[in-house]
């Protein structure tokens, strides 16, 4: 980690622009832990704390702000048990550090930082269940949430730092009159205002009075409603789509039991958050996202001065407050955007001052990113259907084109955000087509549920109309068309084909569906009429799709593909069954119309299990689409690295065959290159 | 299907351990297949797969109060049963270890003078010594097997999906 002293000093935002590579960045620099993930000031601005990942290690960084000193107070060895939960300033001088051990242990780390004559720390763990929330100001209090034993609700706590060293909660400490609940929502003084409990059916909202819980809504189904902030007596702040088709920011009356005044609407796009000045009816932002981009949208406060002063000097660029002190002068933000994966910088707005802080990613500095370009297009239906084309890094001339239907497809969206797996293919010099199609969530609920059921239907013809836009709108080598997809990307994937076969020359279906019919009838117990109901929720009534089984269910078109397809399956897949992948297996090497690879992950669920494994599908993906594409990248020696540690890991019993077609092409292509 | 996974409610089997001395009850031993060129009449052939982070040994059913033992060969069984409905009772994964299973999930029809694909039983170690026990729909694999080792069955007899899945796969 290289550390942030060097990059303190202050200085008026003007930044040199330097020497970037536009060439194929490697994948283990792209797919790797942040060397900072967050920083979090003191309440007088003292010490700075980040969290990071070095060599290996969780960590726990503090800088003295104003200086150029730093050092990492707090190293934590990675592994499957051990993480950093939460980090906080309990005083200018002393950090707490919620963690979980090597051996899974829930432990708090209490770091007193002594900044003369050296930065210097001295430390005590302390073991202790539960997650610390907040700290409260002005004491050595925090607000800690308790998981009860053999349940998913929390009871809430303020405790001191005797109490935690105690190791039991003290029941008389607990600020949750009543029931323990699964959701809180506090004021600024610690109460707790109101509350909200879930069980399998619904979930209860309260708010609190005199000691007492009213139950203020009930919510059944998939409607949105989320309280926001205790207005007065009688009103609370919601987000919610009930009523109406978007979410929006709305007035509950408790009385009544009635929808209000509209506090904030997008005519296009759902709320996704909405935040009040302290306990105060006065709005401070509300967030959403527009074609793709996350928006905040601060209104008259200082926020609104450090919104004017970080527009300005990061033009286009997207911006989030992570951390302010208690006098609210100084800022932390992270600054990041599409084609850059984030830097963090020390804000003070008053005086103008824009001091950096650390890259998000120190390597990735090195490297140029391609830059989304996001358009809509206008579906049969005359809905807008908002698209998202990353193109090549270093484009020359046509490029290939890959495309990309996500998963879900209900509830489920693409963002116009730093993703390095765009960035994978853009800097191998592919182009990169996302969309939004019908049953996207963030753009209303009538948009959400025309997609439902539309399985080889109108989701498809949505792909197909934005495929179609892209072809003719960009610089695309027409006879280099790939369509890939995870989960419903996957059936997507396969079905396009189907559907539209002159238009791709190859496919990926990664943990995808074949057939609709099997997604009802997969197991014996898992396909519960509970389970049947979820699924029917996005597929459309098994009753009603009986007729129609064949028509939207490539496996019953296996005869129709002649184009390469790469299999990658979970051997421990439960949401989509390794079987919709082998049936297109079986049926397309009996067919013997296309060229088959097939990869089961021994250890993977419904997507990656770690790391590694999301490296090497990344590596085997672009790999076999280079084979059937016949494209190639400039840095062949990059290629070569990465196809021998593509084929290491296979050979390394991380799949089920180790001897199959992928290995067999990877072998091939390593002696060519 | 991404959201599917939160709401299906695996059936989380811990280890039973018991002493049951199973080749000593009397019951009757899966025909080895060679022996399923001519079924009786009134007969048909079930099969069974395996997908098991564990070995499974064999399967207990149950019909009409008579238990029948039936031993996997390289990860499949095939028997002749006279038809009816039947239970699994019981799967074991040594001879003396085993999995108990109960209800109306677990219980399977055998039609005569056909092949009856029963299912793939699967098991997967989960966390804290449970397992996740199951019969999953895995027919590709039944099919490609069938093909490379029993193809002259198929040309003979009929296949059909057990009641526990109605599947259009390939019929």
């Amino acid at each position: 980690m290289s550390n942030v002293k060097s990059l303190l000093t202050s200085l008026v935002v003007m930044f040199a622009s330097v020497y970037a590579y536009a060439g194929a960045i490697p994948v283990v620099d792209l797919i790797t832990d942040p060397d900072y993930s967050s920083f979090k000031l003191s309440p007088k601005s003292k010490l700075l704390a980040g969290q990071g990942f070095y060599e290996n290690f969780h960590t726990i960084e503090i800088i003295q702000v104003g200086k150029e000193i730093s050092n990492i107070a707090f190293k934590l060895h990675n592994n499957s048990n051990s993480k950093i939960e939460n980090y906080l300033w309990l005083d200018d001088d002393t950090l707490l550090v919620d963690y979980v051990g090597q051996t899974g242990q829930e432990l708090v780390l209490i770091i007193d930082v002594v900044t003369e004559p050296e930065l210097n720390f001295h430390k005590r763990d302390l073991l202790f269940k539960g997650e610390i929330l907040s700290v409260v100001k002005g004491s050595e209090e925090v607000i800690v949430k308790h998981l009860r034993y053999g349940s998913e609700d929390f009871d809430l706590y303020k405790l001191s730092l005797e109490d935690l060293a105690s190791r039991s909660v003290p029941e008389e400490k607990k600020i949750n009159h009543g029931e323990k609940a699964r959701h809180f929502w506090l004021d600024s003084n610690n109460n707790v205002v109101m509350k909200a409990t879930v069980n399998d059916e619904n979930r209860s909202y309260y708010v609190s009075e005199d000691q007492d819980w009213i139950k203020f809504f009930e919510l059944t189904g998939s409607d949105r409603f989320y309280p926001i902030q205790r207005l007065s007596d009688s009103k609370v702040a919601v987000l919610t789509n009930i009523e109406r088709d978007k979410v929006e920011l709305v007035e509950y009356d408790l009385l009544l039991q009635t929808f209000g005044e509209t506090l904030f609407a997008h005519d296009r796009y759902d709320l996704e958050y909405a935040s009040f000045w302290g306990d105060s009816d006065q709005l401070a932002f509300v967030t959403y996202y527009s074609q793709g981009r996350p928006v905040t949208r601060y209104f008259e406060s200082y926020d609104s001065r450090l919104a004017k002063l970080l527009s300005k000097h990061f033009k286009g660029k997207t911006f989030h407050v992570l951390s302010e002190d208690e006098s609210k002068k100084n800022f932390v933000v992270k600054v990041f955007n599409s084609d850059d994966p984030g830097y963090f910088y020390l804000v003070n707005p008053k005086r103008r001052v824009i001091s950096r802080l650390a890259p998000s990613y120190s390597k990735l500095q090195a490297y140029d990113f391609s830059s989304t370009v996001g358009f809509s297009v206008t579906n049969s239906e005359g809905e807008d259907i908002e698209a998202f084309f990353t193109p090549p890094v270093d484009q020359k001339g046509a490029f290939p084109l890959l495309v990309v239907p996500h998963g879900g497809p209900i509830g489920v969206r693409e963002f116009d955000t730093y993703d390095p797996d765009l960035q994978f293919y853009a800097s191998r010099g592919y182009g990169v087509l996302r969309m939004n199609f019908s049953g996207s969530t963030g753009y209303g609920k009538d948009f959400m549920t025309s997609g439902v059921g539309q399985f080889g239907k109108k989701i498809e013809e949505d792909i197909n109309t934005v495929v179609d836009y892209t072809l003719n709108k960009f610089q695309v080598d027409k006879s280099k068309v790939c369509i890939m997809g995870t989960s419903y990307g996957g059936y997507s994937a396969l079905m396009s084909v189907v559907k539209y076969p002159q238009k791709y020359r190859c496919i990926v279906s990664a943990y995808g569906v074949s057939d609709i019919k099997l997604l009802f009838n997969q197991s014996n117990i898992h396909n519960s009429d509970e389970a049947n109901e979820k699924i029917a929720n996005i597929a459309g009534k098994e009753e009603e799709l009986a007729d129609h089984f064949h028509e939207i269910s490539p496996v019953y078109h296996a005869d129709k593909i002649s184009v390469p397809v790469l299999f990658i399956v979970g051997n421990l897949d439960y949401v989509a069954d390794l079987e919709h992948s082998y049936r297109m297996v079986y049926l397309l090497n009996r067919s013997g119309n296309s060229k088959v690879e097939y990869i089961n992950y021994l250890r993977a669920k419904h997507g990656p299990e770690n790391m590694a494994s999301r490296i090497n599908q990344l590596i085997i993906t672009e790999s076999f689409i280079r084979d059937a594409l016949k494209h190639s990248f400039t840095n062949s020696e990059l290629a070569k690295a990465e196809l021998k540690q593509a084929l290491l890991y296979l050979n390394a019993r991380n799949v089920k065959e180790r001897k199959n077609a992928s290995t067999k092409r990877l072998k091939k292509m390593i002696g060519s290159q | 299907m991404y959201y599917y996974e939160k709401y299906f409610n695996f059936l989380r089997c811990t280890i039973f351990l018991a002493e049951c001395a199973t080749t000593s009850l009397g019951v009757k031993r899966t025909p080895i297949p060679e022996k399923l060129d001519n079924i009786k009449q009134g007969e048909g052939i079930i099969v069974f797969g395996a997908d098991a982070s564990i070995g499974i040994d064999r399967v207990e059913v149950s019909a009409e109060g008579k238990n029948h033992n039936l031993f996997f060969s390289d990860g499949f069984i095939l028997s002749a049963m006279t038809e009816g409905t039947y239970e699994i009772k019981k799967v074991f994964f040594s001879s003396y270890r085993y999995f108990e299973t109960s209800g109306s999930a677990w219980s399977f029809k055998v039609e005569k003078g056909k092949i009856n694909y029963v299912g793939h039983i699967r098991i997967k170690s989960l966390k804290h010594q449970q397992f996740l026990l199951d019969i999953t729909n895995r027919a590709s694999f039944f099919y490609e097997y069938m093909e490379h080792h029993h193809s002259e069955l198929t040309t003979r007899y009929p296949i059909i999906y057990s009641n526990l899945f109605s599947d259009n796969f390939l019929i």
